[in-house]
């Protein structure tokens, strides 16, 4: 068994070849009778064969080859309906599109992204999703940011009580949040107002928001925050001058994660949205109507629709991809 | 809470917490004992964020509860005449209840058992050092940014059986002999927006997998080794009682992404093909609050939501949330 380097690169490789197969499987063998069982034994192989295979040996260039070739896999899996479908599709012209799958564009052009910023509903749902996810993000960042501090590093009685529920908050779906909101907001006039908008994606990032800050600020060790008292600095000053910098990516990741909620939101904006107050993600729907749809510009709508989140998914990644590799990620 | 400390359950501080002068002049709060001093800091700090919970999460969830004791009053939104648990009753001679609850847990239990699994082997994958690792631990970040709505557009596209590339390849490759039609099957289309929801999700569980196994004990790891544990073994007995907690929190955190689902029936199925194939509780509470404004079922209905994650949080973790830390 213990013949290391022999049948793991091969096992691994298999294993990765049968993940990968499974993955895109996934949504051919349900359709067919008994397929989705075949599918759940197929992932239990894989995945017993890729423990199996990888835990054999943990050095040497033989697994290092199979993981890399399992990574390739995940890779391609990944990047394989983006690339080919939102940002190369999003360069065909509608003719190609009906003439049938192309790999590359035949003919590539950005008509698509013209065509997409005459449409009203995506103009002003791009606007409207900016502000709202700007100033939600931002301002349910700051009312959590004391609160979660208190909870992380200050002792008081009913500690542990907040704690647990900030983990229950975090539980709660947003469509128990939005059917008492929308009964609310409709007594007080707020549907379909931006400011309707905010206070609604407030509501719905505060959990995350909250639960993400409290992990954040219970990484600092107590003894800085601690001398810093000694030292002389009041709660504020501590908080601001010993705190703060050390958990300002934490703290700015944090954000990051309720702007992206925020941006991604689907439930809450098309519920709130009737006409005054047009949103991007149920513009993106609006785009996948079956009779006037036009795959092309769907493309270019979705690519529009995730570069911001994209760009700060790069911001994201110089922190917590360092992190995840020097094992420092808390 | 109160400020003036006299109930005092906190452990004691240490030495280190003394009286301290005061650098400039006294503050009201010098007066106080430290313990007392610390409580009132925090009624101070947890105020806003209290407020904020309050009125924006709290008292609209009573309201919600408020809202499935009573009928429609005169105007919508507004609580009507008090019926006691008649809207609750409902669910249980509800057959779009009891087949929505149904297709909710077909896309849920499969979310968490092969999404956990298929996260775990590509955490196991991408736990081993190899030349372009970053790059795609970088990519893993990709379909957990990208908006539902854009992912699901995407699939469209890609899994259309004239249009799509799959089923070009697949056909070309010789796989499949006819092109299969992935939205218009009765039981099937479920299934495919399960398969868009895995690929959705399945990244972010190997992500958390992955920082687990950062921490996983090396010198355990080499000692199981050199006693001649095999991989079976090692990952049997120590990895995966390692990983428990991790798990846990996997289980928690797909049962809440499950939420994206609704968008997925949203821009793709619109709860078709068929009578309500592809309904999950969100789409159906949605449907019944929203589209036949009846926001007192639909409370009821929203409410199950939270009662099936509350399960599985109260499941996965053996009833003890306190085990759980995400990151």
């Amino acid at each position: 068994m213990n013949s290391n380097g022999e049948r793991a690169p091969q096992a691994t490789v298999l294993a990765g070849v049968l993940l990968v197969i499974g993955a895109f499987a996934l949504f051919v063998l349900p359709q067919m009778p008994g397929g989705f069982w075949v599918w759940i034994a197929g992932t239990v192989a894989g995945i017993a064969l890729i423990s199996g295979g990888l835990n054999r040996l943990r050095m040497g260039l033989g697994s290092r080859l199979a993981a890399a070739v399992g990574g390739l896999l995940i890779f391609l899996v990944i990047a394989v309906p983006v690339l080919f479908v939102l940002v190369l599709g999003s360069l065909q012209r509608p003719v190609d599109v009906l003439a049938g799958p192309h790999l590359l564009p035949p003919d590539p052009t950005i008509a698509s992204y013209l065509r997409l910023f005459e449409i009203p509903y995506i103009v002003s749902g791009l606007r409207n999703s900016l502000v709202t996810s700007l100033v939600a993000a931002t301002i349910t960042t700051l009312l959590a940011l004391l609160g979660a501090y208190a909870i992380a590093i200050l002792r008081f009685p009913g500690r542990a009580a907040l704690y647990r529920s900030v983990m229950f908050l975090f539980m709660v779906p947003g469509i128990a949040l939005l059917v008492p909101l929308v009964a609310l907001f409709r007594q007080l006039g707020l549907v379909d107002t931006i400011p309707g908008m905010v206070v609604a994606h407030i509501a719905l990032i505060t959990p995350i928001v909250l639960w993400l800050l409290v992990g954040a600020f219970e990484t600092v060790d107590e003894d800085i925050e601690h001398s810093a008292r000694i030292d002389g600095a009041s709660r504020l000053q501590a908080l601001r001058s010993v705190v703060l910098p050390l958990t300002a990516p934490s703290v700015a990741i944090v954000m990051i994660f309720g702007f992206i909620l925020s941006w991604n939101e689907l439930l809450f904006s098309r519920v709130l949205s009737v006409s005054q107050t047009q949103m991007l993600a149920p513009g993106i729907v609006n785009l996948m109507d079956p009779i006037s749809r036009q795959e092309s510009v769907l493309s270019a709508g979705g690519l529009v629709a995730s570069l911001p989140v994209l760009v700060l998914v790069l911001v994201l990644q110089r922190f917590l991809v360092r992190r995840v590799g020097e094992g420092a990620l808390k | 809470m109160s400020p003036a400390g006299g109930a005092v359950r906190t452990e004691p501080r240490p030495p280190a917490a003394a009286p301290l002068p005061e650098p400039k002049g006294q503050r009201w709060t010098s007066k106080l004992s430290i313990r007392a001093e610390q409580h009132a800091h925090a009624v101070a700090f947890l105020t806003p964020t209290l407020l904020l919970v309050f009125a924006l999460i709290a008292y609209p969830l009573l309201y919600s509860l408020a809202l499935t004791l009573t009928t429609r009053g005169d105007v919508a939104g507004r609580l009507g005449p008090w019926v006691g648990l008649q809207n609750w009753a409902r669910i249980t001679s509800d057959p779009l209840f009891a087949q929505s609850l149904g297709q909710h847990l077909l896309y849920l239990v499969p979310s968490i058992i092969l999404g956990g699994v298929l996260g775990l082997g590509i955490a196991l994958i991408l736990h081993q050092r190899f030349r372009g690792r970053p790059l795609v631990v970088a990519t893993l970040f990709l379909p957990w940014a990208l908006p539902p709505v854009v992912v699901a557009a995407m699939f469209q596209w890609f899994l259309d059986s004239r249009r799509g590339l799959l089923g070009h390849w697949l056909l070309s490759l010789g796989i499949l002999d006819q092109i299969p039609r992935l939205f218009s099957g009765v039981p099937g289309t479920l299934f495919t927006l399960l398969g868009i929801h895995l690929w959705k999700t399945v990244p972010l569980v190997a992500l958390i997998f992955l920082v687990a196994l950062q921490y996983l004990p090396q010198e355990t790891m080499q000692a199981a080794r050199t006693d001649g544990a095999g991989s079976v073994r090692r990952f049997v007995h120590i990895i995966l009682p390692f990983l428990r907690p991790t798990i846990a929190a996997v289980a928690i955190v797909q049962a809440v992404v499950a939420r994206q689902i609704f968008d997925l029936i949203v821009s793709l199925t619109g709860g078709g093909p068929g009578a309500y194939s592809t309904y999950n509780l969100d789409f159906y509470a949605y449907r019944t609050a929203f589209q036949h404004t009846n926001l007192h079922y639909g409370s009821v209905l929203a409410y199950c939501v939270t009662i099936v994650i509350v399960l599985v949080a109260l499941l996965a973790t053996r009833g003890k949330a306190s085990s759980l830390r995400l990151r």
